[in-house]
């Protein structure tokens, strides 16, 4: 396979030899050549491209410099031609190489970046709007942590002090670890939870204020993931504190798209009659699902644990022995 | 089995023949074998003879190591070959680096691929600042300097 280096004529070259041989040119390229725009500019380390023993760098070439650079053909200067040829003959593969570094294509770049670890990702979403674009796909993401899941890993949840600590202080940290040495951990945690796009991007959301009510109450905030739609979703409950006056509020907000229009949406316990409740445990995400224990309002029923499906919002409970639900502090 | 010998065709013209377990950890050349695309040589269109050579330094000793130990599973062998490939990769420019993995690419040779994108990740990119990034990798910044600094405030983080 041969390619063909060519030369463009330019009106104002005001250069007889040239004009000739753009002419040439043009003739042999049988009125195609206005098309033809690429041009060459290569060599090869170990093929000389320039059969004639003339010289690939346009200073030294006998044609003086062209008086503007025309505007499409950037870097395209009329180079050293042979007087018996027009343009050089030069095999292909040697053209791609006349640039100082080789543009790596977007494919191997992809597989290089899955190499580098979360943090390194995170501050090189600024080297350009593509390697952004890359960085914050969701196939790159799904990747990355196909390939860190192969190592074992370790997630881990907490909130800095409930209560105590003023409402904009609040943080919900959602940590996760690639694990690599073989010594066995003594970790135990309750969260069975992956957290795919939170784990690579890191970023810090702030949720929208939970509507303020008259009464006394408590809020449970927890955020959960589903994975059918791979998307995440924060879950907040507003519990009465005051006796007798036991409607749980549940607020569902999808964090997905313009984090500014964030807002939470009521939901209703649906078709199944959810009794009033007051929510008593930790919530444990397993599988798209939450789970929290509760405690129905009056004396002596049994604890319900409650489950709210991550996808279709709905809010389901059994019932449970009353062994089963451990106080355990919110 | 008997020794086959491949013979290998870069770019430029430049000749190499090599046995045919060494050809074969490509997963590419088995294909133009098959596809007759070759008689006697195998011409490798996007290859020229400097990567193609280290390419096949590659493979050669690989597959020596492979076959010593059958199925190189002894882990010193391991380890070798572990020192080998680092200094393999040191030793070599940027450009080349860049040229290997294209070549490595498209000859698909799973173990030589991995090296180097994971050399090129460890050494030109982890550890960099990001303008080093730009720099090495010839990439244009089309950040302003506004959304930039206002990216490096959102991740700070990362940063330190």
């Amino acid at each position: 396979m041969v390619s063909l280096l060519k030369t463009r004529p330019t009106k104002s070259l005001g250069h007889h030899g040239a004009n000739e041989v753009a002419r040439t040119s043009r003739r042999l390229l049988n009125d195609n050549y206005p098309a033809v725009h690429e041009v060459a500019s290569t060599t090869n380390d170990n093929v000389n491209p320039l059969p004639f023993g003339g010289t690939a760098d346009p200073a030294l070439s006998i044609f003086p410099p062209l008086p503007f650079a025309p505007a499409p053909f950037q870097g395209n200067i009329p180079r050293l031609r042979s007087p018996s040829r027009p343009w050089y003959i030069v095999p292909a593969p040697a053209l791609m190489k006349r640039k100082k570094i080789v543009e790596i294509p977007l494919d191997l770049l992809l597989e290089i970046l899955t190499k580098l670890p979360a943090k390194s990702l995170t501050k090189f979403q600024i080297v350009s709007k593509k390697w952004l674009s890359i960085i914050r796909s969701q196939g790159f993401i799904d990747t990355f942590v196909s390939i860190s899941s192969t190592r074992s890993r370790v997630w881990v949840a907490f909130a800095n002090g409930i209560g105590s600590v003023k409402r904009e202080k609040r943080r919900l940290f959602y940590f996760s670890s690639s694990h690599e040495g073989h010594e066995s951990s003594s970790l135990v945690t309750n969260l069975d939870m992956t957290i795919p796009y939170l784990s690579v991007t890191r970023q810090v959301i702030s949720l929208p204020i939970l509507p303020k009510r008259r009464h006394l109450i408590m809020r449970f905030t927890c955020l959960c993931y589903d994975p059918v739609y791979d998307q995440f979703k924060a879950l907040s409950l507003i519990a009465s504190l005051i006796p007798n006056h036991d409607r749980v509020e549940h607020l569902v907000l999808t964090l997905k798209g313009d984090k500014t229009k964030y807002a939470w949406r009521q939901i209703q316990g649906g078709d199944n009659n959810i009794p009033p409740y007051s929510p008593l445990t930790m919530r444990i995400w397993i599988n798209g699902k939450v789970y929290y224990g509760a405690w129905p309002p009056k004396q002596g029923m049994n604890p319900v644990i409650m489950c709210f499906d991550v996808r279709s919002e709905k809010i389901t409970f059994i019932r449970a022995p009353v062994d089963v639900v451990d106080v355990i502090p919110l | 089995m008997s020794k086959k010998n491949i013979v290998l065709k870069s770019s430029n013209g430049i000749i190499f023949e090599v046995e045919e377990a060494v050809a074969l950890q490509s997963e590419t050349i088995p294909y133009m074998i098959e596809d007759d695309c070759a008689n006697d040589t195998i011409p490798l269109a996007n290859v020229t003879g400097d990567i193609l050579a280290l390419v096949i330094e590659y493979c050669k000793k690989h597959v020596v190591v492979a076959d010593g130990d059958g199925g190189g599973s002894s882990s010193s062998s391991q380890e070798d070959l572990k020192n080998w490939d680092a200094q393999f990769m040191n030793d070599l420019d940027q450009s080349k680096i860049f040229n290997l993995l294209l070549a490595a690419d498209f000859l698909n040779i799973k173990t030589l691929f991995d090296l180097t994108c994971q050399f090129v990740a460890d050494t030109m990119i982890k550890g960099k600042s990001v303008e080093e990034v730009r720099r090495t990798l010839n990439i244009e910044k089309d950040y302003t300097s506004e959304e930039e600094a206002k990216a490096r405030q959102e991740n700070e983080w990362a940063f330190k």
